[in-house]
């Protein structure tokens, strides 16, 4: 029990800095969800329907602009990348009910991913450790469906020139560079960024997807390479 | 269609895009190259994210002068090397940023 509340409470300790960039993201979607003509209740339940914030600000954007099918379409390009995080989360859940594998997948966000499977990489005993991801993906859910109520009733009172979104780059910055030990994990790291810059222009965050897999692709004869050492 | 329904089916979508790898009906056997390839994907999945914050404006145009953001990213990679620490990583950076921004020496 009390492993299960320490790796809980991690979970949201090490999750709560990222609510300072995640707060001012819900706010926007609140916003623009109301200023779409989306109702206040659409706008609020999309917030746990969804959870998914790029996605949602591209629903409120979009969907009385385009077709149903690209709507969807769109939706589906954006979130792609979770199947990477989902391939990789799933390494560590391998033991747990269908119970726990949908609660978990339900709170897999970028931000939760982020936190959780450092967390997960670093420790050897991973007896109760999707604790940790439960508390991090509720802490970012708790803190989405706040932000969008604040949004959505006081959007107009935000001052506008409040910029806190670079944390989430930076602490994106503070989770992976630690993680970069070998060669090949330096060369992934840096064609991945390359790709994106060659491939921004593609639609619905296509290029995340892209650039990741062939980051992955090309560093394969290194990861082979560091194998046979 | 219904924006309700639209919503459901989004959020249906999206939720089993997060579940199918989740559920445990592709249990790979985990072999060094799976192993390893698969522990790159935090790497490969975040950089672009950060890249596209740091490098890129609201219209999708590369930034092409060095940001507040630019020089604290270089700040940030190297406290995350020195200390390796989430949490003395951000409120360093974010301070110096803080600092950077607020400052009207800095910003001209």
């Amino acid at each position: 029990m009390e492993t299960k509340l320490k790796h809980f409470k991690s979970g949201i300790v090490q999750e709560l800095p990222l609510q300072i960039g995640v707060f001012p993201f819900g706010l926007i979607y609140g916003i623009l969800a109301v200023e779409s003509g989306l109702s206040i209740l659409q706008s609020f339940f999309m917030s746990s329907i969804i959870f998914a914030g790029a996605s949602q600000i591209v629903f409120a954007q979009f969907y009385l602009l385009v077709s149903p099918i690209s709507l969807i379409t769109s939706i589906v390009s954006i979130n792609l990348r979770h199947l990477l995080y989902g391939i990789s989360i799933n390494e560590y859940i391998k033991n747990l009910s269908l119970k726990w594998r949908i609660i978990l997948s339900y709170l897999l966000t970028d931000e939760a991913y982020a936190i959780s499977i450092k967390y997960f990489a670093t420790k050897k005993n991973k007896k109760f450790m999707h604790y940790h991801l439960l508390g991090s993906g509720l802490t970012l859910f708790l803190t989405w469906q706040i932000s969008t109520f604040f949004g959505i009733f006081f959007g107009q009172f935000v001052p506008e020139n409040i910029n806190l979104s670079f944390i989430i780059p930076l602490s994106f910055i503070a989770i992976i560079i630690p993680m970069i030990k070998k060669k090949y994990e330096i060369f992934a790291c840096l064609s991945s960024g390359i790709f994106a810059i060659i491939f921004y222009k593609l639609n619905f965050e296509l290029w995340i997807i892209l650039s990741a897999l062939l980051s992955i692709f090309i560093s394969i004869p290194l990861i082979k390479k560091d194998i046979k050492k | 269609m219904n924006v309700w329904y639209l919503i459901f089916l989004c959020g249906l979508l999206t939720f089993l895009i997060r579940f199918i790898p989740m559920s445990g009906i592709f249990n790979f056997q985990g072999s060094e190259l799976y192993i390893k390839v698969i522990n790159l994907i935090p790497i490969v999945v975040l950089t672009p994210i950060i890249i596209q914050a740091l490098m890129f404006d609201k219209s999708a145009t590369i930034i092409n002068s060095v940001s507040f953001e630019i020089i604290c990213s270089v700040l940030a990679v190297l406290i995350s090397i020195l200390f390796k620490n989430v949490m003395i990583t951000i409120l360093l950076t974010m301070m110096f940023f803080l600092i950077l921004t607020n400052i009207p020496f800095f910003n001209g």
